[in-house]
């Protein structure tokens, strides 16, 4: 049998040489999202970004933002009017008022911490771009920040398969919309180049099917992330933004020193049942210059285990524990009275330290 | 959010355009978009499919990332290695549980793509079941495997891409490589 190493040079030297042959898609292929992926030069994202409402509709490509579909209303045509053609300019002249395009109500009840004070109708004061004509805006105000949702987003994303960001850091969704999957996050690791929080759309069937959500942190930055969404797939649909910006700053792996005699204890998973803490002794501990640098070459060697938020708990022997705080209700603030769901131990090693040991909740 | 704005018709001019050169021609000035599509598009949907297992994933976890990139062309095409700054994006977003739910499931809606493309052929079953391995790793370990032996990358370029130390990219690889001779060990497909 051949070695490891020999094992994993061969299989990546096969994987490559597949994909490495992979040809060129054409650019008429029936997926947009295939197209785009097509590698012709020249096609690559301008075909998506052109072709998807097209071929969600059925229909010809669409411009972004081109009026005259049903499903993509000129803005200022009303809500209860079928949508006109920008030709038709008898419709055009003789439309009323300017109106929300996708209506005045957004389609999902939010809930936010109870220190945010909202919904206000309206772009957020420290928004730098105001609503667009038709756009709806609603946002609410913190201690620290506030969150706005535009609806539809802005004109720069319609018609646009805005697929997530894919910087580490930034919560994309899926939302609004009877076909779609629901709502989704992803930011479980809040990596610190988070630049915004955008409810967005993989599946954009129309304008509607897509809001826009950004929380703006401390002095208009808007690098704040959002720590938690829940959201059902079916109507009537619920977000509960739990947004960190009060309480953890990016890049954050430890937010608070507290010297203690005894550091708190791991709390017993409650689901499904009782299960008991688990626990590591490390048999090969590795040593690093400083104990927070321990802490982080460790925790990024254990799937879901968090890389930030971790509270620093210093015993009077010099040990030192590092504590992730059991939150109970993702709506609050997590304090480690209430127990800790992971405990880190690093102790002096050497010229330096080393993570010696672990115990979770096993949750 | 305000720079999503550049994806609008103006940036077809970035796609089209060639990408100028210095004089003699040794090296690009600027990077165009569809060039750096045509030279690392195929590796990153390998890197993409070690991660994640699924082929219609790959593609689509790799679009998502060009999408990314050409977003922020401007600014990507003018770091040192933006080809490690996109790896970086596919390598987080095909360790991401629900990232690659998602986009499996954009998979399973396009039909076409679930089926087998006779222009791309299978890997040998022991390359799968190494990958397969691979992907049972903690998330680090896998990009690190991943990187290591799929793209080639020696310890620093890793660490450039994962934006951590070597050290740290020497701890996971030495925990990688130990669990899965042990996995392969115990399930040797050999």
């Amino acid at each position: 049998m051949s070695s490891l190493e020999d094992r994993l040079h061969s299989a990546g030297r096969e994987t490559r040489s597949v994909f490495d042959r992979m040809p060129l898609q054409a650019a008429d292929t029936p997926s947009p999202r295939t197209r785009a992926l097509a590698f012709a030069g020249g096609v690559v994202v301008v075909a998506l970004l052109i072709a998807v409402p097209a071929v969600l509709s059925g229909g010809e490509p669409v411009p972004f933002g081109s009026p005259g579909s049903p499903e993509n209303p000129p803005i200022g045509a009303t809500t209860s009017e079928p949508a006109t053609s920008v030709d038709d300019t008898s419709a055009t002249t003789i439309a009323p008022a300017p109106v929300f395009i996708c209506g005045g109500d957004l389609p999902v009840s939010v809930e936010l911490p109870d220190d945010f004070d909202g919904p206000t109708t309206g772009a957020s004061p420290q928004a730098a771009e105001p609503l667009e004509d038709g756009q709806l805006g609603v946002h609410w105000t913190g201690r620290d920040g506030s969150v706005e949702i535009r609806w539809p987003t802005d004109l720069g994303y319609r018609g646009a398969d805005v697929g997530p960001m894919g910087t580490p850091g930034n919560v994309s969704f899926v939302l609004f919309g009877t076909d779609g999957p629901g709502v989704f996050a992803d930011n479980p690791h809040g990596f610190p180049d988070s630049e915004q929080d955008s409810l967005e759309s993989d599946w954009v069937a129309n304008d509607c099917h897509v809001a826009q959500l950004t929380v703006y942190g401390p002095a208009g930055s808007t690098d704040a992330s959002v720590d938690t969404v829940f959201g059902p797939a079916s109507e009537p649909s619920v977000l509960r933004l739990a947004p960190t910006l009060p309480r953890l700053g990016e890049n954050q792996l430890v937010i608070e020193t507290r010297t203690v005699e005894v550091p708190p204890e791991v709390v017993v998973c409650q689901a499904p049942s009782e299960e008991p803490t688990i626990s590591e002794t490390i048999a090969d501990p590795v040593v690093h210059p400083t104990p927070t640098e321990a802490l982080q070459a460790y925790v990024e060697t254990v799937d879901r285990w968090p890389n930030l938020g971790y509270f620093e708990f210093v015993e009077p022997d010099g040990t030192i524990t590092y504590g992730k705080a059991f939150e109970p209700d993702p709506m609050t603030v997590p304090t480690p009275d209430d127990g800790l769901v992971i405990a880190v131990s690093v102790v002096p090693m050497g010229d330096g330290w080393a993570v010696d040991g672990w115990e979770s909740s096993g949750c | 959010m305000r720079d999503l704005r550049r994806v609008t018709p103006v940036s077809v001019d970035r796609e089209t355009k060639e990408s100028p050169t210095d004089a003699d021609h040794r090296v690009p000035v600027v990077r165009t978009f569809d060039g750096f599509v045509r030279e690392h598009g195929r590796r990153l949907v390998g890197l993409a499919y070690t991660l994640s297992g699924s082929r219609s994933a790959a593609e689509d976890l790799t679009q998502d990332a060009l999408l990314a990139a050409y977003r922020r062309w401007d600014e990507v095409s003018q770091m040192d290695d933006p080809a490690a700054w996109v790896r970086r994006v596919v390598a987080n977003r095909s360790v991401s549980h629900i990232r690659r739910r998602m986009s499996e499931a954009k998979g399973l809606t396009r039909l076409e793509l679930e089926r087998p493309r006779p222009d791309v052929p299978p890997l040998s079953a022991e390359t799968e079941a190494i990958w397969a391995e691979v992907r049972r790793l903690p998330r680090r370990q896998r990009q690190v495997i991943a990187l290591r032996y799929y793209d080639q990358l020696s310890m620093s370029e890793i660490a450039d891409v994962l934006g951590c130390s070597k050290e740290s990219v020497n701890t996971h690889l030495r925990r990688a490589r130990t669990t899965l001779a042990r996995r392969l060990s115990e399930g040797d497909v050999t």
